[in-house]
């Protein structure tokens, strides 16, 4: 039975199936994007997970109503004896988890995110995105629901399997699921449909911790700090959103084009104009050179944006407060609480620009294209951190600021970026399989960046450098990497001509069976 | 997709005249020029749905400016969010579909709701954010 006789027939075709969401006449395109960002803004909180460290640091203390922490025992002073203190706080039941103990679930969530994104984005292209959003829905939700019990009953084992293992796999599913089909949707703005989408990715941390304050307060009581039960909580919320926008997915007839709009100019030589199959796209060094980009765009602004608060106190000590002879080693309680503020407040401002920097950056991308767009992200992001030990040093707070922001924004924008950049490179038919592997980039950047800065911070820190010039050589490294970016985006040439599927490759997934029946 | 966005644009900055003029002037919620505010800014966001048809990124631009500044001055609450989302979201849509000649672009209620659904949260975490951020200028 052919797939059209399938579909026509009704039978065999299930609610979940590819074939169940080919769009009719007249479908909206704008229907699509909002149920992109649906399931974005929902994993999106794997940003904001850090909201729960401090209440779960101090579970087992509250519940015996001391209201202090209880320390697992060990060495805390050395990194392997923090190593055994969490491999004791696994399964104790007794005493409190650390930051560190938390800290892994961040691991976690990349390297799942990552690894899942590159295993089952083949899967996603057959099955279709409708079914990869409701599976991501299953596994992040359903991983909420493990850890809620895993806090419940004070297992740490049981909150890195839920959220940080199985959710991470949902995390995956859920980034890369709308974005072949956004592009395929918006030929004529391919860089503003998956920037929409990407950008619920950044901003979901901004819904996901302040409502989890909210939930916390309203379920904590004298013996409990209410994390669980915010858990679940934020589990069954975030599964109606996350059904609401995987049924809310529609793939276009092939062949659909807006009305009115003709494909670009045939001698712009930057955009393919056939498919490269998903099992030879990795073969080509085009595929390698953006994986090089991504990671070193993340790299350089992952690192910072990690520890910006900390960042920006030490450099500007005092000043934070209007007190600027003040240094950062010298603040007292009061003072580090009011410097904490205002780093809560860059943070802020951070995420802003970097959720901000999505949308305009990749929507910018379809006037100028996507390597000019990278080339931007480079040649500013050498300016603003090679201006950054000048700025500090002439205590330009103000400025400071906005270079960072500017680099905030050029971050998310290059997450934004990229998978028009591979649907200009490699075509379409594959595009969303070919940006989960590229998403090892990510995992990769993940700890690379945070281990440059980290590494550079303490050691300097160690050889006795003032803290307000700490930082001046790891902009220098982070210049480097861009520098480093910028010429291996040079290097980006059109993908040769028999890396391309021939017309008529059978490799095309099923989407292409122009007789599906159409849905609503 | 600018039908869309003009009811939007309208029920918004309607919605936040009212709230303007009964809570916020006659109510005597604020005093000054916050009071002006409250029903000036509503009434930006009205022209710039009314000229949606004939000048999408004005219109856009002029719905944003109103939902920001109702949002500044009303705040971020459960009854104002209401104008502030609706007008927010009338203005981005109008912005979004600036030069757009798509298919299947009429009148259409469902991309109103969908974008209202994701629109909600998002404007009330920017909120949220900015606030925070706001702590840097203090």
């Amino acid at each position: 039975m052919s797939a059209y006789e399938t579909a026509a027939g009704g039978h065999g075709v299930g609610l979940l199936d590819r074939q169940r969401i080919i769009a009719g006449p007249g479908f909206n395109r704008w229907l699509v994007p909002p149920a992109a960002l649906a399931i974005h803004l929902c994993i999106g909180m794997a940003y904001g997970f850090s909201v729960f460290w401090v209440p779960l640091g101090r579970a087992v203390g509250a519940a015996s109503g001391t209201g202090k922490p209880i320390a697992c025992p060990g060495d805390a002073t050395t990194f392997f004896g923090k190593v055994g203190i969490t491999a004791h706080a696994l399964f104790a039941t007794d005493c409190d988890w650390t930051q560190f103990d938390l800290g892994w679930m961040y691991t976690l969530f990349f390297v799942f995110l990552g690894g899942s994104a590159a295993i089952w984005g083949g899967w996603l292209e057959r099955e279709g995105p409708r079914k990869a959003g409701v599976v991501a829905a299953l596994c992040w939700c359903g991983g909420l629901l493990i850890s809620a019990f895993g806090v419940s009953v004070h297992q740490l084992w049981m909150m890195w399997l839920g959220s940080g293992v199985i959710g991470g796999i949902g995390l995956g599913l859920g980034y890369i699921s709308p974005v072949s089909t956004l592009i395929k949707w918006f030929p004529d703005r391919r860089g503003m449909a998956t920037g929409m989408a990407i950008m619920g990715f950044g901003g979901g941390a901004m819904i996901g911790s302040p409502l989890a304050n909210i939930l916390m307060n309203l379920f904590k009581t004298p013996t409990s700090v209410g994390v669980w039960q915010t858990f679940v909580a934020m589990a069954a919320i975030y599964f109606v959103f996350m059904m609401g926008g995987a049924f809310g997915y529609r793939l276009p007839q092939p062949g659909w084009r807006p009305q009115g709009w003709t494909p670009p100019d045939r001698n712009n030589v930057m955009i393919a104009r056939g498919n490269v199959h998903l099992k030879d796209a990795h073969k080509t060094p085009q595929f390698w050179l953006i994986w090089i980009v991504l990671c070193l765009n993340v790299s350089a602004g992952i690192g910072i944006i990690g520890a910006a608060s900390p960042m920006l106190q030490e450099t500007f000590g005092g000043q934070l407060f209007g007190e600027p002879g003040v240094q950062f080693t010298q603040f007292t309680d009061a003072q580090r609480a009011l410097a904490a503020a205002v780093g809560a407040g860059f943070v802020g401002l951070f995420s802003l620009f970097n959720i901000g920097g999505r949308f305009f950056w990749a929507s910018l991308s379809d006037a100028i294209g996507r390597k000019n767009t990278y080339y931007c992200f480079f040649v500013i992001g050498v300016v603003c951190y090679a201006l950054a030990p000048t700025l500090a040093h002439l205590h330009f707070l103000a400025l400071f600021a906005v270079s960072f922001c500017i680099i905030a924004s050029m971050y998310g924008g290059g997450f934004a970026t990229v998978p028009a950049y591979l649907a200009d490179m490699f075509g379409t038919q594959f595009v969303g399989a070919i940006h989960g592997r590229l998403l090892t980039a990510w995992s990769t950047a993940g700890i690379l960046g945070p281990v440059i800065v980290n590494y550079l911070h303490d050691s300097r820190i160690a050889a006795g450098i003032p803290r307000n010039h700490v930082y001046r050589q790891i902009f220098y490294v982070l210049t480097a990497l861009l520098v480093l970016g910028f010429i291996a985006n040079l290097l980006i040439v059109p993908v040769a001509r028999k890396w391309f599927m021939k017309e008529e490759d059978p490799a095309t997934p099923v989407s292409g069976q122009a007789a599906a029946r159409p849905a609503a | 997709m600018s039908i869309a966005a003009m009811i939007l644009g309208l029920i918004g900055s309607i919605f936040g005249l009212g709230m303007g003029l009964f809570g916020y002037v006659l109510g005597g919620a604020t005093a000054g020029l916050l009071s002006l505010a409250a029903v000036i800014l509503p009434l930006v966001g009205i022209i710039g749905a009314s000229m949606e048809r004939a000048n999408r990124p004005v219109a856009g631009i002029l719905m944003v400016v109103s939902a920001l500044g109702m949002a500044y001055a009303f705040g971020f609450g459960f009854w104002s969010s209401v104008p502030i989302v609706l007008t927010g979201v009338g203005g981005i849509l109008a912005l979004v579909g600036f030069g757009s000649d798509d298919s299947g672009e009429a009148i259409d209620p469902k991309v109103a709701y969908a974008w209202t659904a994701v629109g909600v949260p998002i404007v009330w975490g920017v909120w949220v954010t900015v606030q925070n951020a706001a702590k840097i200028f203090q």
